[in-house]
This record gives C-alpha cells, structure tokens and sequence, in this order.
C-alpha cells in the first residue's frame, strides 16, 4: 500500500492507551456487565483492537495530510511522497526522477600506444566520480577501428596523444554537471596517463524532484497549457522541465501576415489552421563545432571549393557556418569563406508532417537541412572527388528540435493541429560606443559593460526596434562619476528566411522592417547581440572642475 | 454450578480457565472453551484470583501499550535463577507485591469487596519434574481467603 | 508492486506479540487465542484493502473499478428463488403474450418463469464473486464462479445450477413467525465480492458531467476528457477518447509488433510492451515485426488521419459534407476520390465559363452548390473556372482547352479546403468492441476538438446478410421496389407497428 500500516512497535504506549480506553468505554456503554478494565476481554478484544486502531489511526493522519493540497503545501516534508504523486496526477504533475550526468571527456596520453579503458574504470573530479559503462579501446590508427567503442589517437601539437571516451557520473544528481575543462584523474591505472579534462560541459544530470519542489510547479502547471491562445502555447512549453528557461516565444497564426503556410490554397485567403512559433531559447546564439567529412567538387584560382552538408540534426534550426578549419588549425585562425550556402529540409521520420511546401517555410526550422561550399586557400589543387575532413563551426540557437518534438508530440500536439517550430529569425547586433571617461576618472572594467549591453538586449523579447538610448542608459548606469556616453552607432544584419541578408544602421534606432511575405517582422526577429560585438572605446577628456 | 442470579450486580469477565466447580478443590486447565463447554463467566474472588495470575504470568513490559503491567517472576522461574525455596519465596513476593500494587491502584469504590485485593501468601513451594508448584491463597476485602495451586512449568 | 509481508498483519507472530506473553507462552490452549487472532488479523486485513481503495481514488489513474470484500454474507430464502429480477421476464427478452412459440410456457404477471435453473436477486452493485462458500472456515461446499453458479449482472442475481435448499452440507435455517415456520433461508459467503461502487463517477465524473457506471472503457474515456480539460486538447486525448467510446486498441508509446496469434477467444497482437486482443471481426492493419509509433490504432476498427499538406488517408474513398459544413442551401454531397470529369459551360446569363463535376447527393443539392461556386466566384471578382485556368497569362475566360479535362472531387477539397483543420476517421462498426460505450458520450468530442477544427467521422455499418426468398415479399406485405430510384412504400392498417426500425439493405441476382 502506498502508505502503509505502520509497524505496531512505531505505536506509542500513549496512543495505543488512548485507543484502549475509547475501546473499553464502547465496550462498557454497549455492555456493561462485561469487565473492560483487565482480564480476558481486555487482553483479547481491547488490547489487539487498540493497538491496530492505533497504528490504524497514525496511518490515517498521514493519509490526511498527503491527500489535500492545502495540507501538503502547508508542510510538503510531513507528507507522504507516494501519495503526494497520486494527488497531483490529477493535474497532470508527475514527479521528476533523478538521472546521471554524462559527458566526454578527453584524456591525453604521453605514447603512441593502443590503450584500453576497461568498463567500470571511475575518473574523480569535481568532487564527483564518473564511470565508464563500456571498455573502450585507444586504437593508434583509424584503419584500426572495428568496433563503436574504439577510439583513434590523435596526435597534439605539444607531441602529446589524446582520445575522447563517454563517462556517465556514478550518482544521479545535478552535481555530477561538471563545466568543459574540469580536470579528471582516474582512480585505477589508465597507461601513459598525462591529463584527463572535461571536453564539453556534461549534461542530464538531474536530482529527483522533492515534494517541495514539485509543489513549485504546481502553479505553473494547473492553468491550462494547450493551444487556446498565444500564452497558453508559452506555457505548454515552459510548463517542461528542460524549456522552463526559454526566452522568448512568438507565436504566429491564422490572420497574421508573417504566417505563409496557411496561404496554400487556390483560394486566396487565410485559412487557419497553422501556427509557427518562433523561440529564442536564449539570449545569444550558440555555436557548435563538429568534424564534417567534405568532398573536394572543383578548384579554382584561389584553391579548392569543398562541399559538405549540414542534415536535419547536425545543428537544428542552424542560422549560419561560422567557420570552418582543419582539424590541426590553430585557434586564432578566422577560418575558409563560405562561397555557396543553400538551403532544403527533411520531413523523413517527422510525425505528424508538417505543412511544407517551400524551402523558405523551412527555415530555421528542426527540418532544415544545408548544403555548403568554401573554399580551402591552403591546399591549391585536388582531386575532384577526394575526401577530407574538416570541422565546422554553425551558429545556431538551441532546443530548437527538442521544443518542436515536445509540440508536435502527441501528448501536447493539438489535434488536427499543424505546428512548426523555428528559432527566432536573427538580427545580429553590432555596437559602438565611445565613453568618455575624465583624466581623474580610472577606467571602466569594460567586459562588464560589455555583458551588460548584451544582456540587455537580449532581454528584450520581439521589441521590433531598439533604441540607441536603452544602450546610453545601460552604460551610463554602469560607469561612476563624469563619465558619459557619445553617440552610439547601432548596426543590425538580419538572414532572412529567404537568404537574403538586411542591413540596418542608425545611430538612433534599428527598425525590424516589416517585410511579411518574407516573415520578417518585429514579431518573428529578435535582436541578438554577442558581448564581443559590443564595440567600446574610451575616449580621456579633461573636464573642468566646477 | 453458577447461576444467573449469582452475578447480579458484578461486571463479569471471561473465565480463562475450564474445570471449575462450585465447590471444592478442582485441577483447572488453561482454555476459554472446550468441545463441552462455550465458555465461562467469572466474577468476585475467581475474577480477582484471575486477574492475579495473568498478571503475575505476564512478563513486564511484554503487553504492548501496558509498560508496568507484568511482572519479572515467570522470567526468573525459566532462567534457572530460583535454586531453593528461599529464592522462589523472594522473587513471589516481590512480584506479588506488583501485582497488588497495580490490583489497588485500579480499584474503584463501587468494585464489591470480594474483587478487590486484600492478601497474597505463598505458603509453600515443590519442585518437581521440572515443574514448581505454589500453593498460594489470595484473600480478598471481603475477608475470604482462597487457596491456589499454581504449578509452573520451569523450562518454557 | 505486491508485497508480502506488507505490515504486521501479515505477520501471525508479530500480531500474537501484541497480547504479552501470558496469552503467547503460558496459556495452554494456543489453538484457541490464534483462531481469535487470524479472525481478528482477517477483519483489519479487510479494513486495510478498503483503506487501500480509498488511497487509490486519490488519483483517477488508480481509481478502482470495483471495491473487493474479502468476505460477505449472504443470506437466501426459499421463497424468494427465481424471485425479482432473478427469473422475471423482462421486457426486451423476448417473450410473447400467450404461451411461448417454443415451449408453451405461459409467464403470468408477478411470478417467475418456470426454469431449471434457480436464482437470487443481490442488488445492482454486486459485479463479481469469486467463489461461495458455506461457511469461512473449513467449508463443505465451495461453488465457484461458471459451473456452480454464474452472477447474471445484467439481472443482478446470482444464478445457481443446483438449488442450495436441494442439497446436504448447506446450513438450512427455518425462518419463523409468531412460532410458525414460514421459510427456510441459508446464509451463503461470497469469496472476494466485486462491489461497483461508483467510486470513479461519484468522485470524478460527477465533477465534470461525465457519469457512468465503474467499466474500464469508462475510466479511460474520463481520464482522457479530464486531461485534455486539465492539460489542454492534444492528439492523445483524442486517441484515448475515440479508442475508449469504440473499444479499439490504441498504442500508448512506440512498440514493436511481436507476434499475432489467436487464442479460443479472438485474435491477439502482443506487442513489446503490450497485449491487446483484438475482436473476431476486425481487420489487423499492422504486422509482426513493425515498429509502431505512440497513437496508432491496431485495426480497422477506427482510422484516423487528416488532410494536412493536402493529402487523402489512402483508406478514404469519399466524404461526405452535411449542412453544418456547406454554406449554401445543400445537404450531403458526396465527394470522391475518383478522377472525374470536369464540365466546362457558359453562363449564359453573365458570359462566365463556369465548372462543375459530379458529386454523390440529391442532384438538386449538386447544382445548388456548384451555383453557390460560381456565384461568388463572380462576387468575388475571381471564379473556379479561372482558379483551374491553366494559362500562365490569362486572357479573357478560360474555355474548355484551358482547363484540366478531370478533377479528383476528394483530394481538389482534401488540398484547397479542408487541409488546414480536418481531422478525418473511418470507423467500422463491426472491429469495434464488444464495450463500446454509450453515445451519450460523444458530445464531449466537440469539447475535445479546438474550435477552429473538426472531426469528419464516417462509420461503415455491414448488417447481417440475410437470404430472403423473392416469394415471401407478398407475404410479409412489403412489396418489391426497383432500387435504383428513390421509393417510398405506404404502411396501411393491418400491419404489426411496433415502435422500433429495422433498417435492412436488401440485394439481390436476378435469375
């Protein structure tokens, strides 16, 4: 049973006297020939129906406190988990259980030597232990490779060897979510063992839900989450746990001239029936680097074009390629120019298919797909044909996918409903500023007003415009004394759906153009700025002293 | 034999025991009922002879809910720990006394004279084939003293 | 998951420790303070399963259907054998005034038929025995459920195959009054007595309208229309709704196809995580080794689909619109997927070329509509025919060279009009379950479908075939119509007119 009669050794003498005296004064008021106080009756009747009347009692009183929301709200500790769950599946609440963080980590070897990490091998860092649930085996060449848990050696430049294996932490809980860079040490022998380091922050650690916590939710959870109106499609989203911090959501429908997809019939209207919800999950754009294998398909007089291709998963919602390097580049290089970008999209697998019919719709969307060529300036002739590696860098705004399979999925999909998920069309930002900052006056930390500018701005949600003066006031609140802002220059890119790139420059405001027929509009663009395209200068002056 | 008439005015309980008889000594066996009897009441002296003994075979603290009631006696008799007369004699009393002490606390004033405690004597002890028997008698306010024959078999 | 021991009652030892060690280890008769005990362990080990069932409507989920009692009495008299509900005839079962076409048998106001069998009115609530007993312990007679009796909850009586008063071993008591003997009665036990209680209506379905007796279809049916009323309309709720009104397996989650076979009962398509049996009729629509996705219906009983990006579901032949959906002074038109003409004609009154097609229906609601088409097209400053006009530059009205020679009615009305917020489903009565549930319950789809969609439900119905010999028409007084043309047949005095319908397809080979 959920809860369950409690043990009669949990009873107290007290209670179990308090149950024996109710008992024994029914008994004696329905017969009071018969002798309660000791005896047969007492030790047979009275005492056993006491005790279990009791236990009985104490399992009632935590029943009542786990089965009314005022109660369990008043003190969540007191009440009985099981229970608590079964209250609040009647609004649809189930409680979050714990899971693993996991992540790769990159170990660097001193040997060209073939290593093999057995399974159960623990690596500790950041106070936490991380496992490794298969063997993996560090094989010196790719030709090698036989099995999904071999790893080539790569050499570094620093005449070290490094291989990259999965680690899953060994409790359940958040604590295991260890930041990129977080140095690990085995706690068995790994050979020829140099460092061991995070190669990216580890994700899905989660702790199991406490009732107090899962009480938090309650509020977000209880008012409708569907597809009544714009808000409701916000709170369907963020009403899940992994959206709950999304940013910013648009939604876009019938009678909205941003929306095309409901524009397919030969009859000239609207008609309903589609809805396109732009988010920025967060306040900039992320980038993500993976190799790409690509194909050699001409050269020319500046070098070799590649060509590879970005599918539907590789960067969901992907904006642009930011760059793209060989394996062995050094950091500080800029990377190849894009020269060819096209864009399609892949409704295979997609359930329910949404409404689909040009390239543009798809845009931005979980179902983009690209098809790209740059041109590598270092190696002047090929084979058309050949293959090389290389690895690129997209831009793009992340959970797009996820939000658009939590939508579309059907326990939240709407019937009859035809949703689309995209990341919100992007104005990349550019800011100048030049402070003026008096002799007397020291220097103004200026990473932090960059981050607060960007910070700014990417709190704004569809604002349409923005105003050089939401900069000047930003910065003015950051800097002390007689320092003071000149007069800012706002630079505005936006990729449109439709590839076509808008510029915008003022040194007032920027204007989301409304452009529908290309669903650009102050309703679907956002304004992203990068902390490093904050653009400051100071300038010294010498004010006088009043 | 009992009639109805007899228990008027007393609060009865089960009797805990078979064999009675209105008269004289009788050997008593443990049992509520039997294939020729339902089961017995009992009030006055047999009830307060009864209430002595379960209390007095009862182990301290074993009746959950009832921390006092009980007493040490019967743990004594089955560890070994009463080798002569004098121990058993010593342990009884201290355990009679208990007893008493708990029967006089719960007494009410409306409880008729002969089922409230007045003495506890063991006037002698056997032992026996593994076996101690006490002859007791227990007296009552009334006045009435009754003896008892209590053997108590030593290993449990 | 079970568990045992669960708590101390369950524990025989720990329940006996309770009572202090006089009672344990110095009273005699042990026999006698156990049998008190196990029956008192019983008693609160019932009190626990109720308490259990309580905790288990705090959630609709675990609501339970039935509420269990380990033990009831039961008592039975004489007189009362095949009494009420037990052996009456009930209106619907189809007696006849008079003695009986089969075995003369003549049913008289107030008494039970005469029957074999022998039965007991127990009260409506009463939905499964699991076996009777004579007495608790060490019973002599042990009547289990389908051979010694069946509990008939149609008639909420429990129905003997041998009457208790004619055998030995039952304890017969006489009933008296004022001295005088005036029945006999027998107290029966009910071994582990299903009691539908209402728990799920009375605590959940009452709260939103949604009442019914304690069935799983019901309960699946209200959780689905409390979800969807808690979390919002989605596609589950719908599924779950659909499939619980028809009684057709749905799956839950995505699932692999393990193997269909079929037991002595019906078909049954076990699947990784599932078991669905399937009813006799139905049509299996998937197939050993597929992977299945949440949401997808195992037969024909129930197809659902839509017409997003302008598709027709390939099971869909045609649809029929009703006069909610037409917006012109029409009725049931008839679109289908056929390649069908398309008729190209000069409004003579506006020199327009106007298009239609054919279309199932009243051939006066037909042209109403394509009128309708063309009047605002006109209206409109655009008609159908230049919408079909395939010229990449009109100039002036198209004529028929310029317009598609034939159109597809379902899928030119799947692509232009309905794609958008159609949801469509074909449903075959006979897959359905034998619990499918009462209609009373399908006003609550239009609450389960967003206002601005609709549901396009065609049921297909095959009744019974019959062979019916063309000679008997003259006697059953119905005369023999040509079906190709719309009929009507009079109904004169003399006939039987019962206040019911029976609506036959009839066909027929002419010889």
């Amino acid at each position: 049973m959920t809860i369950d009669l409690p043990a009669f050794d949990e009873v107290s003498d007290a209670e179990i006297a308090m149950a024996r005296e109710q008992m024994a004064s029914r008994l004696k008021t329905a017969f009071p020939s018969t002798e309660v106080r000791r005896g047969v009756i007492r030790d047979h009747v009275i005492q056993n129906q006491a005790i279990y009347q009791a236990a009985r009692q104490l399992q009632l009183d935590r029943y009542d406190r786990s089965s009314n929301l005022r109660d369990i709200q008043a003190d969540p500790a007191l009440s009985d988990p099981e229970l608590v769950d079964k209250v609040l599946s009647n609004f649809l609440l189930t409680r979050r259980t714990g899971a693993a963080a996991t992540g790769n980590i990159r170990i660097v070897i001193s040997e060209l030597v073939p290593i093999t990490v057995a399974t159960g091998t623990i690596f500790e860092g950041g106070g936490q232990n991380f496992v490794t649930t298969e063997a993996y085996s560090a094989r010196i060449a790719s030709s090698a490779v036989t099995a999904d848990t071999d790893r080539v050696i790569e050499a570094l430049q620093d005449g070290t060897y490094a291989f990259t294996i999965p680690l899953t932490a060994q409790e359940t809980g958040i604590a295991g979510l260890i930041r990129q860079g977080t140095k690990l040490a085995p706690l068995s022998v790994v050979p020829y063992f140099v460092t061991a380091y995070a190669e990216s922050d580890f994700v899905d650690g989660s702790n199991t839900e406490t009732t107090e916590e899962l009480l938090a939710r309650l509020d977000t959870k209880i008012p409708a989450r569907g597809w009544s109106h714009r808000d409701n499609v916000a709170a369907l989203t963020r009403g899940e746990e992994a959206f709950e911090d999304v940013l910013h959501i648009s939604v876009i429908g019938m009678a909205d001239p941003e929306m095309r997809r409901d524009d397919l019939s030969i009859f000239p209207v609207s008609l309903g029936g589609r809805v396109d919800v732009y988010v920025r999950s967060q306040g900039r754009p992320q980038l993500l680097a993976g190799a790409k294998l690509c194909t050699l398909v001409e050269q020319n007089c500046d070098g070799t074009v590649w060509q590879f291709s970005l599918d539907k998963e590789d960067a969901p919602g992907f904006y642009d390629i930011r760059r793209v390097a060989l394996p062995t580049a050094t950091a500080d290089f800029a990377g190849y120019e894009i020269i060819f970008d096209r864009r399609d999209y892949d409704l295979t697998d997609a359930d329910p298919v949404p409404d689909l019919v040009t390239t543009t719709d798809a845009v931005f969307s979980r179902f983009q797909t690209g098809v790209f060529r740059f041109v590598d300036t270092d190696k002047p002739s090929g084979t058309v044909g050949e293959t090389a590696t290389y690895v690129i860098t997209a831009r793009y705004m992340p959970l797009i996918a996820e939000i658009h399979d939590f939508l579309a999925s059907r326990g939240h999909g709407e019937p009859a409903g035809d949703m689309l998920v995209k990341a919100a069309i992007p104005c990349f930002v550019r800011v100048e500023a030049t402070l003026l900052i008096p002799n007397t006056t020291p220097s103004p930390d200026l990473t932090t007003l960059q981050q607060a500018v960007a910070d700014a701005v990417n709190s704004l949600e569809f604002p349409g415009l923005l105003y050089s003066s939401q900069i000047t006031k930003v910065l003015q609140e950051a800097l002390t004394g007689a320092a003071s802002v000149s007069a800012i220059d706002l630079h505005g890119e936006i990729r449109s759906p439709a590839s076509v790139i808008y510029y915008l420059r003022s040194t007032e405001v920027i204007q989301i153009p409304n452009l529908p027929a290309e669903m650009i509009s102050g309703r679907t663009t956002a304004f992203l700025l990068d902390p490093q395209d904050v653009i400051l200068s100071i300038s010294r002056r010498n004010f006088a002293e009043i | 034999m009992s009639t109805v008439v007899d228990y008027r005015g007393y609060v009865t309980d089960v009797f805990a025991f078979e064999g009675v008889k209105r008269d004289g000594m009788q050997r008593l066996t443990y049992a509520m009922f039997s294939s020729s009897s339902a089961g017995l009441l009992c009030a006055g002296v047999q009830k307060l002879a009864q209430w002595f003994l379960l209390e007095l075979f009862t182990p301290a603290g074993s009746m959950q809910g009832l921390p006092n009631y009980g007493t040490d006696f019967l743990k004594e008799v089955r560890s070994g720990q009463l080798q002569s007369e004098l121990d058993v004699f010593t342990s009884f009393y201290l355990a009679a006394g208990t007893v008493k002490s708990h029967l006089q606390a719960e007494e009410l004033e409306t409880d008729p004279l002969d089922e409230r405690i007045g003495s506890i004597e063991l006037t002698g002890v056997t032992f026996e084939d593994g076996k101690i028997t006490l002859r007791t008698t227990i007296g009552s306010a009334a006045g009435t003293v009754h003896p008892i024959l209590v053997p108590i078999g030593v290993t449990p | 998951m079970a568990q045992f021991p669960a708590n101390d009652l369950d524990r025989a030892e720990r329940f006996r420790r309770v009572m202090g060690g006089f009672w344990t280890g110095v009273f005699q008769a042990q026999d006698q303070v156990d049998a008190l005990l196990d029956g008192l362990r019983a008693l609160h080990q019932q009190d626990q399963l109720l308490l259990q069932d309580l905790v288990d409507t705090l959630s609709r989920y675990t609501t339970p259907l039935l509420e269990t009692r380990t033990w009831v009495p039961f008592t039975i008299q004489e007189s009362r054998r095949n009494g009420g509900s037990a052996g009456m005839a009930r209106f619907g079962d189809g007696y006849v005034f008079g003695p009986q076409p089969d075995t003369g048998e003549e049913l008289q106001h107030g008494m039970p038929r005469n029957v074999r069998t022998s039965g007991w009115e127990v009260g409506p609530a009463y939905q499964s025995i699991a076996a009777i007993q004579d007495r608790v312990a060490l019973p002599q007679q042990v009547l289990l459920p389908g051979i010694d009796f069946l509990l008939d909850t149609e008639r909420s009586a429990v129905i003997f195959d041998v009457n208790p008063f004619t055998q030995p071993h039952w304890v017969i008591e006489p009933v008296f009054a004022a001295g005088t003997v005036i029945d006999r009665q027998i107290t029966l036990w009910f071994y582990r007595a299903g009691f539908d209680v209402q728990a799920l209506s009375r605590r959940w379905g009452a709260a939103f309208g949604i009442e019914g007796a304690s069935t799983a279809g019901y309960k699946r049916l209200l959780n689905a229309v409390v979800d969807a009323l808690i979390g919002g309309n989605t596609r589950q709720t719908l599924d779950e709704f659909l499939a619980a009104m028809l009684d057709v397996p749905v799956t839950n989650s995505t699932q692999q196809v393990q193997s269909i076979v079929t037991d002595q009962h019906s078909p049954v398509v076990i699947t990784d995580t599932a078991v669905y049996r399937v009813p006799e009729a139905a049509e299996i629509t998937v197939a050993e080794g597929q992977t299945i996705p949440a949401g997808t219906f195992l037969t024909d009983g129930l197809q659902l689909g839509s017409f997003s990006r302008g598709l027709v579901p390939d099971w869909l032949n045609c649809l029929s619109l009703d006069r909610d959906l037409l917006r012109c002074d029409a009725d049931q038109l008839i679109f289908s997927n056929e390649e069908t003409p398309l008729i190209v004609e000069l409004d003579d009154a506006t020199q327009r070329t106007k298009v239609s097609w054919a279309l199932g229906g009243n051939p006066l609601d037909v042209r109403e509509f394509f009128n309708s088409l063309h009047r605002r097209g006109i209206a409109s400053g655009k008609t159908m025919a230049q919408y079909l006009d395939t010229r990449t530059d009109p100039d002036g009205e198209p004529d028929a060279t310029n317009l598609p020679t034939t159109i597809r009615p379902l899928a030119f009305l799947a692509a232009n009009v309905l794609r958008n917020n159609v949801l469509v489903g074909r449903v075959r009565v006979s897959s359905c379950g034998s619990s499918i549930l009462d209609a009373q319950y399908l006003k609550w789809l239009r609450r389960l479908l967003p206002p601005r969609s609709t549901l396009l439900l065609t049921f297909v119905w095959e009744p019974t075939q019959e062979k019916l010999s063309v000679d008997r028409f003259e006697d059953e007084g119905v005369a023999l119509q040509d079906c190709t043309e719309p009929f009507e047949d009079q109904l004169t005095a003399g006939y039987d007119v019962r206040d019911s319908l029976q609506f036959r397809e009839v066909s027929g080979t002419c010889h």
